[in-house]
């Protein structure tokens, strides 16, 4: 036994460690490009926060939200529909040139102007209210939307609001410039190979606090056997997406587990325009008829969480309402609406791609299982791509994007959303138009959360989503190394700029 | 000769041609690559502005005129989803694959061919039916099941070898040893069954009545008669390598061509997809030339009746 402990000692040596304040990371997906305005996908969340920065700063773990100067010293709202900002002196961008107000013009006006498919998602996501950048000095710029914006500092503190330099990109072109971003963050990326490989390394001439890391290597690991034994066998120092079931292989010296309950739900968008789902007391039977508490034990083991309206605690206090208890499982319910809608069995089909959502099969088969108890008849249908013509019901996902009603809200359900212009989501409650209105646009913070209110009620009633659960997931680690989830922050952020981490031995 | 390698020739170019329409065709009625591209969805105008981007609007027998232009202007086109040119794409990351394919074949031909040969003159004993066994098993098992199964002994279990990427020389071992494992064991068994059928010739017989060695019986007369039919197995190994860098490089995360390919299948990019699948039927295709060629000089007889 000596023998084989002493033998594993001496093998575990042989693995090259890092060094003392080297990052390695293991992704379970990559990114294509490192645009800020580009790519809103999950993937490039941990990278995209550590290179740009934004106009305005969000404290990443103030509940609620607190915003601090950043690229803009001061901002101001000088009309309804105009905010004056003051921009940082001295600004270096990664390639050594100093930022100005051009820049910022640049790097937002592609966004809000909508002119280029690149930017079509964070246009619809974040910036469809925002008109444009007008330069107005040097260092000052004035930043006009169409209506009233009451979350203009909420959005202009997103990731995809960073300011990159305009000189890079009119010199090397989009294609090439997303592959080499120039951003004003605490690290600059020195090696990038597209869904692959980024290394960052300090950025000397930033504005702010010092990186704290001397270099972070991310690398794709798309297999979770992978990433778990690249941890235990001290290739990497911090793993990713992992799920639930692998905490036991977890569980060994020199490796601790970080769990993670995201502010997202897992949903199923339900079609509201055709077919048997079209009938409002149809899609409310078929969420009267998921029991959700068997759905997180079954599938998650417990650590997944159940929903019990479209509201995350994230967004603190006043905007979540911890009173607020909308979904309910009550299959006899379900079954008097069924019959009342004169439903008779007509098929409901669901559709899926690969397996995008962590256990998303396998929670529609015991989903299918349950409402078939209840008389609905579910079919699961595999598919290549998405026929919109045929299915009733697709698998997303409802991320928090900024910590208010909207920020979950507004990115997926609004009328600039997909679901709307696939001809999906068409709320018809003769209320629903005007307290979206409120909730979006009122600048009264409990006005806003009155109608949000009102309209989650509503959304009961008709609305052509079925909540499932918000996900839980594992950050695995080398011992002494820690860091806390961002709660303002989108998830998947990694928070490894300045006072963020703690590595061993410091 | 050269009338028997210009139909060779004229034969394989036929085949990338089919390969190429195939490859197209079977991508475009797959459907598109925006599911993967915006697995969160994609608003209908967006979704348009890039098919008319891409000309994917186009009707199909334009698309793959216009490919076949490109094509011959030695333009293979951009990856949809990170914009890289194609060519530049494979080219950075051929070197991973090559060196880890030639490494995983040299050491199956180092091993695979003396096993099965020392099989075939043990025929019975117990070496030789354990050998058989293990080589069977190695055939049998998939390169993702072998690689997964070493990167839990010697990675999680052990800690004794890296298991992911290829920053050093000990990193090439496991991913080396997956890529290896099944093509000895086909190589084994291949060279044992060449050997038997080489042994049972007449000709040996006479070489052992005329009072030869049976060492001297067995390199000059029967492993160079084996080794004959070897090479036909040997060019179809190199292509099962080829297949099989796609499963290691994705269990390893190996930076090469094959986990190009796997993420291009994925997310259907058309041109990456496209360039693939024409640059391993050119891989095949070549292999089996220079077989050919290899086959007409070793045995003249094929270039008679070819």
């Amino acid at each position: 036994m000596k023998r084989l402990a002493l033998s594993t000692a001496l093998a575990a040596l042989l693995v090259v460690p890092a060094t003392a304040q080297e990052l390695r990371v293991a992704l379970g997906t990559h990114v294509a490009g490192l645009d800020a305005q580009q790519e809103t996908g999950n993937n490039g969340a941990p990278i995209l926060y550590l290179i740009y920065d934004t106009l305005i700063e969000r404290d990443p773990y103030a509940v609620p939200l607190e915003f601090r100067p950043a690229l803009a010293t001061s901002w101001t709202q000088v009309a309804p529909t105009v905010w004056e900002l003051s921009l940082r002196e001295g600004v270096q961008f990664h390639d050594g040139t100093v930022m100005d107000a051009e820049d910022v013009a640049f790097s937002l006006n592609r966004v809000f102007r909508n002119e280029a498919p690149e930017f079509a998602s964070a246009w619809g996501r974040w910036f469809y209210n925002f008109k444009e950048v007008e330069v107005t000095g040097p260092l000052t710029v004035r930043i006009h939307t169409h209506r009233e914006e009451p979350l203009f500092e909420t959005l202009m503190s997103e990731t995809s609001a960073g300011i990159t330099s305009r000189r890079h990109y009119e010199a090397l072109g989009f294609d090439a410039a997303r592959q080499a971003p120039v951003g004003t963050g605490p690290y600059r990326v020195t090696q990038f190979t597209p869904r692959n490989r980024a290394v960052l390394e300090p950025f000397e001439g930033h504005w702010g606090d010092p990186a704290p890391l001397q270099r972070i290597d991310f690398q794709l690991v798309s297999e979770v056997a992978s990433r778990v034994t690249g941890v235990v066998n001290n290739e990497f120092d911090l793993i990713t997406n992992i799920p639930p079931d692998q905490t036991s292989a977890l569980q060994v010296p020199g490796v601790e587990t970080l769990g993670v309950t995201w502010p997202m739900f897992h949903v199923w968008i339900i079609r509201m325009t055709d077919g048997p789902t079209q009938d409002a007391r149809v899609r409310k039977a078929l969420r009267l008829c998921t029991d959700r508490e068997a759905l997180v034990q079954g599938l998650w083991g417990g650590l997944g969480k159940v929903p019990l309206a479209h509201q995350f605690e994230e967004y603190g206090e006043p905007l979540y309402m911890p009173d607020l208890a909308l979904v309910r499982y009550d299959p006899a319910e379900a079954r008097a609406l069924l019959a009342e809608a004169g439903y008779r069995g007509e098929p409901i089909i669901a559709q899926f791609t690969q397996s995008y959502y962590l256990y998303g099969d396998l929670a529609a088969q015991v989903i299918q299982s349950q409402w078939a108890e209840c008389g609905i008849n579910l079919q699961l249908q595999q598919i290549e791509q998405y026929d919109y013509d045929v299915l009733h019901i697709r698998a997303w996902s409802n991320p928090m994007y900024y910590p208010d009603p909207m920020g979950a809200m507004d990115t997926h359900w609004s009328k600039s959303s997909w679901t709307y212009t696939r001809n999906l989501w068409r709320p018809t409650h003769p209320d629903w138009d005007a307290t979206y209105d409120t909730a979006r646009f009122g600048t009264d913070v409990m006005q806003r959360r009155d109608a949000y209110r009102k309209l989650l009620e509503l959304a009961e009633e008709e609305s052509g989503w079925l909540l499932q659960y918000q996900p839980h997931e594992l950050y695995a680690m080398r011992a002494g190394i820690g860091f806390e989830i961002p709660p303002t922050l989108r998830p998947y952020t990694l928070p490894l700029r300045a006072g963020q981490i703690r590595m061993p031995g410091n | 000769m050269l009338q028997f390698m210009a139909y060779r020739l004229l034969r394989a170019v036929f085949t990338m041609f089919v390969v190429l329409i195939i490859a197209f065709l079977t991508l475009r009625f797959s459907g598109t690559p925006f599911d993967a591209m915006f697995p969160e969805g994609l608003t209908v105008e967006a979704e348009q502005a890039l098919i008319e981007h891409w000309q994917l609007d186009l009707p199909l027998h334009r698309q793959f005129l216009n490919y076949l232009g490109t094509v011959a202007q030695g333009d293979f086109g951009q990856s949809l989803f990170t914009r890289e040119r194609v060519w530049d794409m494979y080219a950075a990351r051929i070197a991973p694959t090559l060196a880890v394919g030639g490494l995983a074949l040299l050491l199956a031909i180092f091993i695979g061919i003396p096993l099965g040969a020392l099989s075939a003159l043990a025929r019975g004993s117990a070496a030789e039916r354990v050998a058989m066994w293990v080589a069977f098993l190695g055939y049998a098992v998939p390169h993702f099941v072998i690689g997964i199964g070493l990167i839990l002994l010697f990675g999680y279990h052990w800690r004794m070898l890296p298991t992911t990427g290829l920053d050093s020389v000990r990193h090439y071992i496991l991913p080396v040893l997956t890529l290896a494992i099944p093509t000895v064991a086909a190589i084994a068994r291949f060279m044992r069954a060449a050997m038997i059928d080489a042994i049972s010739q007449p000709h040996v017989t006479a070489a052992l009545a005329k009072g030869l060695s049976r060492r001297k019986v067995a390199t000059d007369h029967v492993l160079r008669n084996a080794t004959v039919p070897l090479l036909t197995l040997l060019g179809l190994e190199i292509a099962g390598v080829v297949n099989g860098s796609i499963f290691v490089e994705a269990v390893f995360s190996l930076p090469g061509v094959g986990r190009i390919l796997v993420g291009a299948v994925q997310d259907r990019d058309f041109p990456v997809l496209q360039f693939g699948v024409l640059a391993y039927a050119a891989i095949v295709v070549l292999i089996s030339l220079v077989i050919d060629l290899l086959y007409t000089l070793a045995d003249p007889r094929v270039r008679v009746e070819g």
